[in-house]
């Protein structure tokens, strides 16, 4: 029995030294930087050419509703949209891409997710179709960035992984696992060697420079709209009820979700808005740079002026209970339902909503608010980077896998007007879809059971607004190309930055604080103090890094 | 080993005589063996192969699932990236500890798990107990199973369920609001409002566990000799005599345990539930230190500092159990272990 006793004194004894240890260390204040900080670089995107694939423009049908050309670098284009569907879709591939492997592949997915591979036939054509079987690992696309850095951690990668931008934004040390856990692939893609892989080579160039980490082709981009999101409203709602959908200033936004509001109906005016609100109160996308000094967005008075709106518009129950108060509150559903009528989503949720509701209610439309300033003054908007979303190859398979799964890539990318385009988005026809007026695939019930945006996230392909509506695609092009000119241009477009680690890991656990003061649980001057903080934790050296990176970028 | 076993053999012999194995002499042999030399290696090994062999499958299970993975707790004094691996990353020594202890968010849930626990110790902890002697009042057997059956369910529903369904009565869209409102009165929302949210997550947690609570109490109520009831009514003791000074006494050494269990565990007020409820009512009612882990480890990839935090977590609940059960001796009491 003594081993026992001499085993619990020990331990105690441990116990109290560390105990004692912390005690100590909390009389002297931790010097120097804080552990957990990975590299950050950054690249002038025009020298990352060199390491792109050579554009080589696919034949195919054109958009109807023209675009806009975007001038601003790192800014894409408004691609334009298509309001009638191609007669006879051609075949883009003359031979079978796939070799029979077989891959997993982890891809988001905002909304229901559809019966796994083997109860599946929209999967199973799709596969006959590619000559490969892929099977996905759908993970709800809201929680998708915890999921995907455990996986990376962990060194469980499927073959194939789709990670988003944003998700990548708020991982620390992104650039050591980048190589660690996927495949470099310059050699198979640089320059001329994409040839066998026509559809890629289709992908615009400046989507592919966001594709390089530490200076290697790491990835195939999903190119993106110019916009990260939108303040979308039930149009057909809105048109009943006669509300104002072209709201000035905040003032007039507040206004309205108030008239809107009414429990009683179990109605409320918004989901989560907020985002959308930082343009709105012109606070910078990331930094301003004024006077030879950069100065964050949360730095910035507007920055406090939008916390304050946000206040009163949760002071006022103007966000619906469920969103506010908790967690897992499916959006989608609740704007579905009429309980919600304004909220921020990205424009690709426009399609879903399209999607999810206008097979059971065929009057469900959406709109979106055309940019206003909070003081009626000039909007400025946000602008996505040339690649919103990124498939990886897993690191270390054999070549010929590598090259099956680019083969794989090449299919998915085919464009608007393919008959692999048309199986990718609608399945197969008379089966998961019927040709109704104007020849436009119109889902049925098996096909909104089966198929799910899955192979559309694997590569990308030039974005054009090419959805089954003709009047949502009319609007949606509209009101992308009104707000082109209220691109906000900011100090490092072009440059292509891979973030300081601790800047990253900051995002996270600052905004929480400023959430906190939007949710009234913190008086809105302890922006300054949360401020402050963010500076200590690791702002002030973000600051440093990008002041450096303007400086060898010659614009400070 | 071999020579060991070859030196202490005979002396071995010369305290067992030959044929004289009874259990007794055995057990008078042993003790006395233990006083003065151990008994060798192999000779013990002989007479408890069979318990060893028994014991080998949990030992392994401890082994590869909790004292292996422990080694991991390495990277807090690391700036661990699990990207390099344990071998390559660098050894910062205490820094991380020292962060946690400036870093007022870690205090701020600290304070908030230790906050909830006592609340729970007041509010949670004697509900299973009186649940229990209620239903063991209960004379019918049926009805009895037929309760049983209600309380235990709520214990098999996942947190992600709890919530939902407190959200949809009690949310500021929920059946309570909407009836209020229905007849001209104001709605109200106690899923957004960090005041109450001590006693939402109380109430949670007593209408999921308290049914399954009652299982040990109920078995501890069944040990309690009838006869004592029986010699106290005969004696003229009233009900509630009786509750005091047979039915609680009788709990007492499973209540003692329980607690002491509990308290050990003061840190650990559980990670889902907080995790869902946190957003909406801001992290200074709802980080708790498991949140707080999540949030610092998997989100921002600060893997040392997470390790670091749960680190302090594990002494201090030690600690406590340590001090617990030191006061149960005190008061008489079994405790969790005991010194011989």
């Amino acid at each position: 029995m003594t081993s026992r006793r001499g085993f619990l004194g020990l331990v105690g004894l441990s116990a109290a030294a560390v105990a004692g240890g912390g005690l100590l260390a909390a009389c002297s204040a931790p010097s120097g930087p804080r552990p957990g900080g990975g590299g950050a670089t950054a690249a002038a995107a025009d020298k990352l050419t060199s390491l792109t694939p050579t554009y080589t423009a696919f034949p195919g049908v054109k958009p109807d509703l023209p675009g806009t050309v975007s001038t601003l670098p790192g800014v894409p284009d408004v691609s334009g949209g298509f309001t009638s569907y191609p007669a006879a879709p051609t075949a883009a591939l003359t031979q079978k891409a796939g070799k029979g492997g077989t891959y997993k592949a982890m891809t988001p997915l905002w909304g229901p997710p559809p019966p796994g591979l083997a109860s599946n036939s929209y999967f199973q054509a799709v596969n006959a179709d590619i000559g490969a079987t892929v099977e996905f690992q759908i993970t709800d696309g809201n929680v998708y960035g915890d999921k995907a850095i455990a996986r990376l951690a962990a060194g469980d990668i499927p073959e194939i992984m789709v990670i988003p931008s944003w998700e990548i934004d708020k991982m620390a040390d992104f650039n050591t696992a980048v190589d660690k856990a996927f495949e470099d692939l310059t050699p198979y893609l640089q320059g001329d060697k994409v040839a066998p892989y026509p559809l890629l080579a289709n992908l615009p160039t400046a989507a592919w420079q966001w594709s390089v980490w530490n200076n290697k082709l790491m990835a195939v981009p999903f190119p993106t709209e110019p916009y990260p999101f939108a303040l979308l409203y039930r149009k057909d709602l809105f048109d009943a009820g006669g509300w104002n959908a072209n709201p000035k200033t905040a003032d007039e936004l507040f206004q309205l979700g108030k008239e809107i509001t009414d429990p009683k109906a179990k109605r409320w005016a918004f989901g989560s808005i907020h985002e959308v609100m930082w343009p709105t109160f012109r606070i910078p996308q990331d930094w301003r740079y004024e006077g030879g000094k950069l100065v964050h967005k949360y730095e910035t008075p507007e920055f406090e002026l939008m916390l304050e709106f946000m206040r009163k518009v949760f002071a006022e129950e103007l966000v619906h209970p469920n969103v506010a108060g908790s967690k897992g509150a499916n959006e989608k559903d609740l704007i579905g339902a009429g309980q919600i009528l304004v909220y921020r989503d990205g424009l690709g949720g426009w399609k879903e909503l399209l999607q999810q509701h206008r097979g059971k209610n065929p009057d469900f439309s959406l709109g979106a608010f055309p940019l206003f300033a909070h003081d009626g003054g000039t909007p400025i908007m946000y602008h996505n980077t040339a690649a919103g979303i990124f498939t990886f190859v897993k690191k270390g398979l054999p070549k010929e896998q590598v090259e099956e799964i680019l083969a794989i890539l090449n299919w998915c990318a085919a464009p608007f007007g393919t008959k692999e385009y048309e199986l990718s988005n609608f399945g197969v026809e008379d089966k998961h879809f019927t040709r109704g007026a104007n020849g436009i695939p119109e889902t049925n019930d098996l096909g909104r059971k089966e198929v799910a945006y899955t192979y559309g996230f694997l590569g990308g392909r030039p974005l054009y607004v090419d959805w089954p509506y003709p009047d949502a695609v009319k609007l949606n092009v509209e009101w992308q190309n009104a707000g082109f000119p209220f691109i906000e241009k900011g100090p490092f477009d072009g440059i292509r930055i891979q973030r300081p680690s601790k800047y990253s890991g900051l995002q996270v656990p600052t905004e929480d604080k400023f959430t906190d003061i939007m949710r009234g649980r913190r008086p809105v001057s302890d922006a300054k103090q949360i401020v402050t903080e963010w500076r200590r934790d690791g702002g002030d050296e973000a600051r440093d890094f990008y002041l450096k990176v303007l400086r060898d970028n010659g614009r400070a | 080993m071999l020579s060991d076993h070859a030196k202490t053999g005979p002396a071995g012999d010369l305290t067992s005589p030959a044929g004289t194995g009874t259990s007794k002499d055995v057990r008078k042999r042993g003790s006395r063996t233990r006083r003065a030399r151990p008994r060798p290696f192999g000779s013990r090994l002989k007479r408890d192969w069979q318990l060893l062999l028994m014991a080998l499958p949990a030992i392994g299970l401890l082994l590869v699932f909790h004292y292996v993975p422990l080694l991991g707790n390495v990277i807090a004094f690391q700036d661990y990236s699990p990207y390099v691996g344990i071998a390559d990353s660098p050894w910062v020594g205490f820094t991380n500890f020292q962060w946690l202890m400036f870093d007022e968010s870690f205090w701020d849930a600290t304070l908030n798990t230790l906050t909830i626990t006592a609340f729970q110790l007041v509010f949670y902890f004697p509900v299973p107990i009186l649940l229990a002697v209620l239903l063991d009042s209960v004379v019918r057997p049926r009805l009895r199973l037929f309760i049983q059956g209600i309380v235990y369910m709520p214990h098999f529903f996942s947190w992600v369920l709890v919530v939902t369904l407190f959200q949809q009565m009690f949310g500021g869209a929920g059946l309570l609001s909407q009836t209020l409102r229905d007849h001209g009165y104001t709605g109200f929302d106690l899923m957004t409002n960090p005041d109450t949210f001590l006693v939402l997550v109380t109430a949670e947690t007593v209408w999921k566990d308290a049914g399954w609570g009652t299982i040990i109490f109920l078995a501890a109520l069944a040990a309690i000799n009838q006869n004592l009831y029986e010699a106290a009514a005969v004696d003229g003791a009233s009900r509630w005599r009786r509750l005091w000074h047979i039915t609680l006494p009788g709990l007492r050494p499973v209540i003692v345990l329980l607690l002491i269990l509990r308290l050990g565990e003061a840190l650990n007020v559980g990670f889902e539930q907080f995790f869902l409820q946190r957003d909406a009512v801001g992290r200074d009612a709802a980080e708790v230190l498991d949140t707080f882990v999540y949030w610092r480890t998997l989100l921002t990839g600060e893997w040392s500092y997470g390790a670091a935090a749960g680190l302090v977590k594990g002494l201090v609940g030690l600690v406590l159990i340590l001090i617990s059960n030191r006061v149960a001796h005190r008061f008489g009491e079994q405790g969790i272990y005991k010194r011989s």
